[in-house]
């Protein structure tokens, strides 16, 4: 259903949203993966959308060089620490390495309000797997931007998304525009929320979590609760690299292509599913125990013998659009009330 | 029921990004070095039990990792409640990690209080692409009135002794403070038991910075015999 260049699936956006996300959630083909994402995410897009304004990569990426001494020393560092057992990003200096290291440059240069945070080289080093520099660029800067195209898929989220979205992107008019042509980026889904300061969204993720949690396996949350486990102690990483940090590729992959066409609502489903599947364990477990099995190295053995395909399945099976909507608000609420 | 009269104590490990923080508690958990980690994203917890010689008693160690950007203060600000010591590590070979030190320092005093705190320069190996003078970690040392260690993590040099200082150093603060007949908030002198002369006093603004907790590291005790009566009996070497 790509197409020619992805044309196809560019109509099928538009009139067959059903069918996109059908086929996203049943796992995208491997060879056709890159092009894909590089259409679902909105990069496409941006990229033709910032050419016409005579903005591109070459040039974004000559601003960057040596304007912001800090942020480049934290990205060189990280460089060596992200996916450091990837073949593609092992070597210093090494084509990955050099890429992961332009397109962290670029991007903040391209948006300086947010510039570069950890998290991002690994969201980053996922999609340059998968296209080329310049595409996982945009990409990137898409995502960052909540520019997945969902909102096709409801016309109550189109038109919210209309309203408000815009005043907080990257100052870029193509940006904004961008936002307004894929229709989708309600603030809530743009990852910017994950790195800006204070960290937003990822607030509002962890809040959702503890939430769904509680409704889900009360007994478990109750369990972490009493033994001091905060969520953030262990979800941090899920929400703002997208499960990148932990979860191994052929089972990111088929998350993330979901996450492409629905968003972040995947990462929640994941994360219970995970969660269902490991109860019994997790609720024999005293508070260093319980650090020590859901600690970052150890995520992937949460998936037991789950194929990727038996964890979409299982995941997708849990509903949770409702109820991140309300913790969604109640947090809004929350977040209003508590400002001095 | 096993009886056990383990001493804990929370230990956060702070410093700027690619120092080697995480790689410190590694090498001293689990006596391990890679150099294939990868960043933090958050914090992170380990812990280990060692028996120190010099209080005649074992002590669980809980060792708290944190993310060195600063974007990340919003997630790791909440763990370092009731740590009880904390590390401030910098690298031999980065500049502002360096200079970061004192405003690390303050961050750890305007949580905790006036926890025992150690000053370690990392990587000191790479003297060949050092960025700071001896003297001038020296004087920075003195300045805040830390103890200075110099560790190779790599090779495993003087981590263990870090953390022994700071677990003796903790319970030096915590018998100081031990007949406290009124309660704060007038800063104790007597409780910054090490240098106090050069010390710089830091002030996040407001009380806070002056606030001693003098509760024991962690809380969850569970009815066990309360850290301040067990260590009554311990002297210090």
């Amino acid at each position: 259903m790509l197409g020619v260049e992805g044309s196809t699936l560019m109509s099928y956006m538009e009139q067959k949203p059903m069918k996109v996300k059908r086929r996203a959630r049943k796992g995208i083909l491997p060879q056709f993966r890159g092009l894909a994402w590089f259409i679902l995410s909105g990069g496409r897009a941006l990229m033709a959308n910032s050419g016409i304004e005579g903005q591109n990569y070459t040039a974004i990426l000559q601003k960057a060089t040596g304007r912001d001494k800090t942020s480049d020393e934290a990205i060189m560092r990280d460089l060596d620490r992200t996916f450091p057992t990837n073949l593609y990003f092992m070597d210093r200096q090494g084509k990955g390495q050099l890429a992961l290291y332009n397109i962290l440059r670029a991007y903040s240069s391209y948006d300086p309000k947010v510039g570069y945070v950890q998290g991002m080289s690994y969201i980053v080093a996922v999609l340059l797997v998968h296209m080329n520099e310049e595409q996982a660029f945009w990409s990137f800067s898409s995502l960052m931007q909540g520019g997945q195209l969902t909102a096709a898929m409801s016309p109550a989220a189109a038109a919210s998304a209309g309203q408000g979205s815009s005043s907080k992107v990257p100052a870029s008019s193509t940006a904004n525009k961008q936002q307004q042509a894929s229709a989708a980026a309600p603030e809530a889904i743009a990852l910017r929320g994950m790195f800006t300061e204070g960290m937003p969204l990822l607030q509002l993720s962890l809040f959702q979590w503890q939430g769904l949690l509680e409704s889900e396996l009360p007994k478990l949350a109750f369990h972490l609760k009493t033994q001091g486990l905060d969520p953030s102690l262990f979800g941090t990483h899920w929400f703002n690299t997208l499960f990148s940090y932990t979860l191994p590729f052929h089972h990111l992959v088929r998350i993330w292509d979901v996450y492409m066409v629905e968003g972040i609502k995947i990462v929640f489903r994941v994360a219970l599913t995970l969660m269902k599947l490991n109860a019994s364990k997790l609720l024999a477990f005293r508070f260093e125990g319980l650090v020590d099995v859901l600690s970052s190295k150890k995520v992937a053995r949460l998936l037991g013998s789950l194929s990727p395909n038996q964890l979409l399945q299982a995941a997708l099976k849990i509903p949770v659009s409702s109820r991140l909507k309300g913790k969604g608000q109640e947090w809004k609420s929350f977040v209003q009330n508590s400002r001095p | 029921m096993e009886e056990d009269f383990d001493r804990e104590l929370k230990v956060l490990v702070v410093g700027n990004g690619g120092v080697g923080k995480t790689s410190m508690i590694r090498r001293f958990a689990k006596g391990i070095y890679t150099d294939e980690y990868k960043k933090t994203i958050g914090v992170d917890f380990l812990e280990k039990a060692l028996f120190v010689d010099e209080l005649q008693e074992e002590v669980r160690f809980m060792l708290w990792d944190t993310a060195g950007q600063e974007e990340f203060d919003a997630i790791t600000r909440t763990y370092y409640r009731g740590a009880g010591a904390a590390v401030i590590a910098f690298s031999t070979t980065d500049r502002a990690s360096f200079d970061a030190v004192a405003m690390w320092k303050s961050k750890v005093e305007a949580e905790c209080g006036e926890i025992a705190v150690a000053l370690v320069q990392n990587k000191v190996d790479l003297v060949d692409q050092a960025v700071v003078s001896a003297t001038e970690v020296e004087t920075l040392a003195r300045k805040l009135g830390l103890k200075l260690y110099r560790t190779c993590v790599k090779e495993g040099i003087n981590v263990t002794e870090v953390f022994v200082y700071l677990a003796e150093l903790n319970q030096r603060k915590q018998q100081a403070a031990q007949p406290p007949v009124e309660m704060l908030p007038s800063k104790p002198k007597v409780l910054s038991a090490e240098p106090a002369e050069n010390s710089i006093t830091v002030d996040s603004g407001d009380n806070r910075a002056q606030t001693v907790d003098l509760a024991p590291s962690k809380k969850r005790t569970k009815g066990k015999k309360s850290l301040k009566d067990r260590m009554s009996s311990c002297s210090v070497a």
